[in-house]
């Protein structure tokens, strides 16, 4: 399937999918952080500003933090989202799907320096366009991805209507489509239910039944194969 | 089994399994008799199932979910972070550094020989300090050492102390933050910033024995010297070591050998930041004081080098060599 997700196996010997993030999404994250970092630091600069000697000491001391921690805090200590990525509903997360460390996280995020070579990010950019996974280079250094946020998929149920054995034996692909589009009757249009259940093999309707007899007794099938 | 059938057993142990993993995303504490590992392994184990007996997509995709939510929590890091700080500090990191001491000594070469070369070739022909350093730096450097200057005697009101406290703080370590970077560029990013530092270093050292200011200057860097060009020395070490995860990979793809690296990299970085760090303060409000008398200076500049040296020679080998014999008894025990 042409799509971008990336499967992960783990110990446990299952595979779990991970969406990962283009570049549109994440220049958007990355452009909100930046703002967030302005605004920080001309605060911090306006603050300071009436502390004299001290203050411009300090200022610097916390401009190094929100410089280069900035991000690295809210990855490790945030799960994975800064600010940025919060909003674009992104979070950071090793290749392997486990949470970010904090070595990996200081690393993607130094070598963002090596990213902005040789000017505005270019090195960053060619890298994502090149790789499967959308990693710039401090992604590939530190072993991360960044992924879209689990949404919580709404339970569609499978409409209600009295099971009915479908006439020929299905394969499982064939099973996995019919329970699919069942699941999906309200998300999709009329229209196009129909034109995919054309797709599915013509012996298991019967005979001459008009299109919308045909979503109905495709739902009789989802709930035979169900077990309803 | 029917997908109903399935779905009607374990909905209830699915439901408590995600109240289980919304606790621990909200950092509190699952009750005692709780296995969660357990759990998580009847997770895996029913998505395998409703993947291969082709159960709907919506089922599979919310066991999928729920799997993926399991396995964040499981794999998550518990260990305190300042107690991993403390033990890098105190073991890991100069472990590590004698660990790479091949590497380390190569740098330290890259560093200190063209430091050595420059400031022998600015000792013989004065006129080139200007070559090396530029009109502006040579006379600025003049000024700041000037032994005849006020604030070369008086000492500094600790308000301006403390602004050149975060000033060090914040442009050494990035310079070391920076170097490290360089190293994405198989290295040569890493090389030219610590070769630019050593030619400023052997440069200014040259310059200001030719024009009569050593005292004021080598009783000014000698102190905080020793941790900050180590910790630049280090910064670079770690730069190179990804550096050459992608010029010589060994057996490894250049995927996985810059993986490797960088792992090893940045603990070394953070090895170097702490140096560079410890650096900071000792530059501010130590070698900041101009009333000492030189040979007190020198004196403590060189017990600082001791100080760091040992430390890196030293720190941790208790453990190493503890770690090594239990590891020898577990062995002889099997």
């Amino acid at each position: 399937m042409l799509d971008n997700t990336s499967k992960v196996e783990t110990p446990e010997g299952i595979e779990l999918p991970l969406e990962v993030a283009g570049i549109v999404p994440r220049v958007l994250a990355y452009l909100i952080d930046l703002l967030i970092f302005f605004t920080l630091n001309y605060i911090l600069a306006l603050v300071m500003g009436f502390l004299g000697n001290f203050g411009s000491g300090l200022y610097m001391i916390l401009l190094f933090i929100i410089f280069w921690l900035y991000p690295v805090i809210f990855e490790v200590f945030r799960n994975g989202q800064t600010p940025g990525k919060k909003a674009m509903g992104l979070k950071v997360v090793h290749q392997d799907g486990t949470p970010i460390s904090l070595n990996a996280s200081f690393v993607r995020n130094i070598l963002l320096t090596a990213d902005f070579l040789p000017f505005f990010y270019t090195a960053g950019f060619l890298s994502m366009l090149f790789n499967k996974d959308f990693k710039r280079l401090g992604d590939m250094a530190a072993g991360t991805v960044v992924i879209y946020t689990e949404k919580e998929n709404k339970e569609d149920p499978i409409p209600e209507v009295k099971p009915k054995a479908p006439a020929i034996a299905l394969t499982l692909e064939e099973q996995r489509s019919v329970l699919s589009l069942a699941e999906r009757h309200q998300q999709l249009s009329q229209a196009r239910q129909e034109e995919l259940s054309n797709l599915l093999p013509e012996q298991l309707f019967p005979n001459n039944s008009g299109q919308s007899d045909r979503l109905k007794s495709l739902h009789a099938f989802a709930n035979w194969l169900r077990g309803n | 089994m029917r997908q109903q059938e399935f779905e009607n057993l374990y909905l209830a142990k699915w439901q408590a399994f995600k109240k289980q993993c919304e606790l621990l995303e909200n950092r509190q504490v699952l009750e005692k008799n709780i296995d969660f590992s357990a759990n998580y392994r009847e997770v895996c184990h029913n998505l395998a199932l409703a993947q291969q007996r082709g159960f709907s997509p919506g089922l599979v995709m919310s066991l999928e979910k729920l799997a993926a939510r399991g396995h964040q929590q499981l794999y998550k890091n518990r260990k305190s972070i300042f107690g991993r700080i403390v033990h890098f500090i105190t073991r890991g990191f100069p472990k590590l550094v004698r660990k790479n001491a091949g590497l380390f000594w190569l740098t330290t070469a890259v560093c200190y020989i063209p430091a050595l070369i420059v400031f022998l070739i600015i000792w013989a022909d004065p006129d080139m300090a200007y070559s090396f350093l530029g009109s502006g730096t040579a006379s600025r450097l003049e000024q700041m050492y000037d032994p005849s200057n006020d604030y070369i005697t008086e000492n500094r009101d600790i308000d301006s102390d403390f602004e050149m406290f975060g000033f060090y703080l914040w442009n050494n370590i990035s310079v070391d933050l920076r170097t490290f970077a360089g190293g994405m560029l198989a290295g040569i990013g890493s090389l030219i910033i610590l070769l630019l530092n050593a030619i400023m270093l052997g440069a200014a050292s040259g310059h200001m024995l030719n024009v009569g200011y050593q005292d004021t200057f080598f009783t000014f860097i000698i102190a905080h010297g020793a941790p900050e060009l180590t910790g630049m020395v280090i910064s670079a070490m770690a730069g190179f070591k990804i550096g050459w995860g992608l010029i010589a990979p060994g057996n490894y793809s250049r995927k996985e050998a810059l993986l490797l690296r960088t792992k090893e990299g940045v603990r070394l970085l953070f090895g170097a930041i702490f140096l560079t760090a410890l650096a900071a303060p000792i530059e501010a409000f130590w070698s900041s004081i101009g009333t000492l008398s030189p040979s007190v200076k020198y004196t403590v500049g060189i017990i600082s080098w001791i100080l760091v040296a040992s430390y890196l020679y030293f720190a941790g080998r208790k453990g190493e060599s503890s770690l090594m014999s239990t590891k020898g008894v577990q062995h002889g025990s099997e």
